[in-house]
């Protein structure tokens, strides 16, 4: 059981710099996220806190020890990788023991170990294979049982589920959060998958440019988006986006767009006169109609792709492109139709900084 | 069935004229006395073979072939890994290193041999200059006076143009390990050496083998090397030498092709034990 303190990390490759100085606190048994685009440093990041990445600046503290200086395999972590990295040369059984090989632990403890491991995995009638033999989430499931038969204070988990298919990486997600929730061991996960972020963590950290943009659980991530990035990072399809300029109407505050669309602003602070914004409105926060109602306003569709449970419309809101996604089937295809924004449904953003205004 | 004969003719004729019938009219006559200075070729059984084991010369030989062997392999081996393991921590640059390290192996081996007989050369050779410069000797050395000296001198030179296979073969074993594996390895608590032995040994066992069968093999029928140093002196005097001697210069044919059998039969034992030893076969996929 551990804490993991991150402060003021910087990696820097030559002039260039990877890790711009992020601060992070995971808690004793927090399954935290990593996400972000490719190139975010999100992975290397996660080298460092294993060891395998140098530290240009700051500290990493695991368990109240600074561990800049401490070799990998002394910082009590173990880490899952994205190819699996199992020996092809030793079977599931003894990828999984490596490491209580090498610590010398007594044969009858390590057959143990790794029995209790592959028991929790399913991966009991597996054990004397060799990973060629394996399946794809056999292997990935050989690979966690390695990590969980060390029995370490933290678990690193590298884009583990990226080269499984559609089907078995959800079933993996659940296992994997089931797991972590019975072992109890602070977990740190990267991923470029918000779906994967958002189902398995207590709390997301989404980085861009080596920068952290916001950390928080995951519906607050999708309820309250810090900046525009988050706002559009979280939530599939992407949140809406139209650009609007606060004016005053009869005393209170009012984003109008250039096409004369008004969307009140009550409620929102640090409103200026003639302030640049971003509105931003997820696709699933408008009701959809075919007749007008009060508040209403028309939106013109051109396309409908169904999904079963969902239909998204695309269409046009005054000159804005925008998704909308309805629960249930709209079964029109094309032609006029009206909306309306859910109370609550409106994101406001200042255009110059990004920042969200509440 | 036409077609798939088609693909397979070539290799049957080439493999079938090159080497097994050859092989099989050597085995043949092995067993006949085949001597254009006598008259007939009789039937005479394993009379060659027994002559060949109880000829000193051909015993002394053997000694000096087995020499070569160990020499060869031990020092090809362990030199190659050494120079794959360096060039496979090279980041820029590699391929020059490469390149310049299969340079010896691209030498004609008599090239080669000669360079090296005036290295060794008692008067003007650059070995005694430099030891006599360094003051590890007194007086200029006649190398090949001592048999032990001789036999490791040939075999350096035989080490010098054949090490770059070897380095080139494992370097290529090296670098088909993932990355991944040594860092895998670094978490679970392997050091150098355990990562080494326990990760990076057993995934290059497969180059390993053929390395070793090929050092073997080429050190078995070793020639141009202690021929050019050293003719056909009898302390450097390899099987291949020997069985060339028999077979053309006394013209007994058919008793050469019995030792040339023993020697093809010789270097094949020794490489099944490596493929049966050493190679693993280890996939990655």
């Amino acid at each position: 059981m551990a804490t993991v303190d991150i402060r003021g990390l910087v990696k820097r490759y030559g002039t260039h710099q990877v890790i711009q100085g992020v601060d992070l606190s995971i808690g004793d048994g927090e399954f935290v996220s990593l996400i972000g685009a490719s190139g975010c440093g999100k992975s290397t990041l996660l080298r460092m806190i294993a060891g395998l990445e140098e530290i240009s600046g700051g500290t990493i503290t695991i368990n109240g020890r600074v561990v800049n200086a401490v070799p990998p395999k002394s910082r009590d972590i173990a880490m899952v990788f994205q190819n699996y990295a199992l020996y092809p040369h030793l079977t599931a059984a003894e990828n999984m023991g490596f490491s209580l090989k090498l610590r010398n632990v007594p044969k009858p403890d390590i057959r143990k170990a790794v029995g209790d491991a592959a028991d929790m995995l399913g991966l009991t009638p597996y054990l004397g294979r060799y990973p060629r033999q394996l399946s794809g989430g056999q292997r990935q499931r050989v690979a966690m049982g390695r990590a969980i038969v060390r029995n370490p204070s933290v678990f690193l988990f590298d884009e583990p589920l990226s080269n499984l298919d559609a089907k078995l990486r959800v079933q993996m997600r659940s296992e994997i959060k089931l797991l972590q929730r019975r072992l109890g061991t602070t977990s740190i996960y990267v991923t470029h998958d918000q779906i994967e972020a958002m189902t398995m963590s207590d709390r997301i950290v989404i980085l861009n440019a080596g920068r952290v943009e916001q950390s928080g659980a995951p519906l607050d991530l999708y309820d309250t988006p810090a900046n525009l990035f988050v706002a559009t990072f979280i939530g599939s399809p992407a949140m809406n986006l139209i650009e609007a300029v606060a004016v005053r109407d009869e005393g209170r505050p009012v984003a109008v767009t250039q096409d004369g669309l008004r969307f009140g602003l009550d409620g929102v602070a640090d409103i200026r006169e003639a302030m640049p914004l971003t509105l931003g409105m997820r696709p699933g926060h408008f009701d959809l109609s075919r007749e007008a109602a009060v508040g209403s306003m028309p939106f013109a569709i051109d396309v409908v792709e169904q999904t079963g449970a969902e239909s998204y419309v695309s269409g046009t809101l005054g000159a804005h492109r925008m998704m909308i996604a309805h629960s249930g089937r709209f079964a029109t295809a094309a032609g006029p139709a009206f909306v309306t924004l859910q109370p609550g449904g409106l994101h406001v953003f200042d255009r110059t900084t990004g920042r969200r205004l509440s | 069935m036409a077609l798939a004969a088609v693909f397979v003719l070539p290799i049957l004729v080439i493999m079938g004229g090159l080497v097994f019938y050859p092989l099989a009219v050597s085995t043949v006559d092995s067993f006949y006395r085949v001597d254009p200075m006598r008259p007939d070729t009789p039937f005479v059984g394993f009379a060659n073979y027994a002559r060949l084991v109880t000829d000193s010369t051909v015993q002394a030989s053997w000694f000096n072939t087995l020499a070569y062997v160990v020499f060869a392999v031990v020092l090809e081996t362990l030199g190659g890994l050494g120079a794959a393991l360096l060039l496979d921590r090279i980041r820029h640059g590699r391929r020059w290193l490469l390149a310049i390290t299969v340079l010896p192996w691209c030498l004609p081996p008599v090239v080669n041999a000669i360079v090296w007989m005036w290295i060794f050369n008692p008067s003007y050779g650059l070995l005694n200059k430099v030891l006599l410069g360094l003051g590890l000797i007194a007086q200029n050395k006649v190398w090949f006076n001592d048999q032990a000296t001789a036999l490791f001198l040939v075999s350096l030179v035989h080490v010098w143009r054949m090490m770059p296979l070897t380095a080139v073969i494992l370097l290529a074993a090296l670098q088909s390990i993932p990355g991944e594996l040594y860092e895998a390895a670094k978490l679970d608590g392997a050091g150098p050496v355990k990562s080494f032995r326990l990760v990076t040994l057993p995934l290059i066992a497969g180059g390993l083998a053929i390395a070793l069968s090929q050092s073997t093999v080429f050190a078995f029928n070793l020639f141009d090397e202690a021929w050019i140093l050293a003719g056909s002196s009898i302390d450097t005097r390899s099987v291949i030498i020997q069985v060339y001697l028999t077979a053309f210069q006394s013209m007994r044919l058919s008793s050469g092709m019995a030792l040339s059998i023993l020697a093809m039969i010789g270097s094949l034992a020794v490489s099944l034990v490596y493929v049966l030893k050493v190679y693993r076969e280890t996939r990655y996929d």
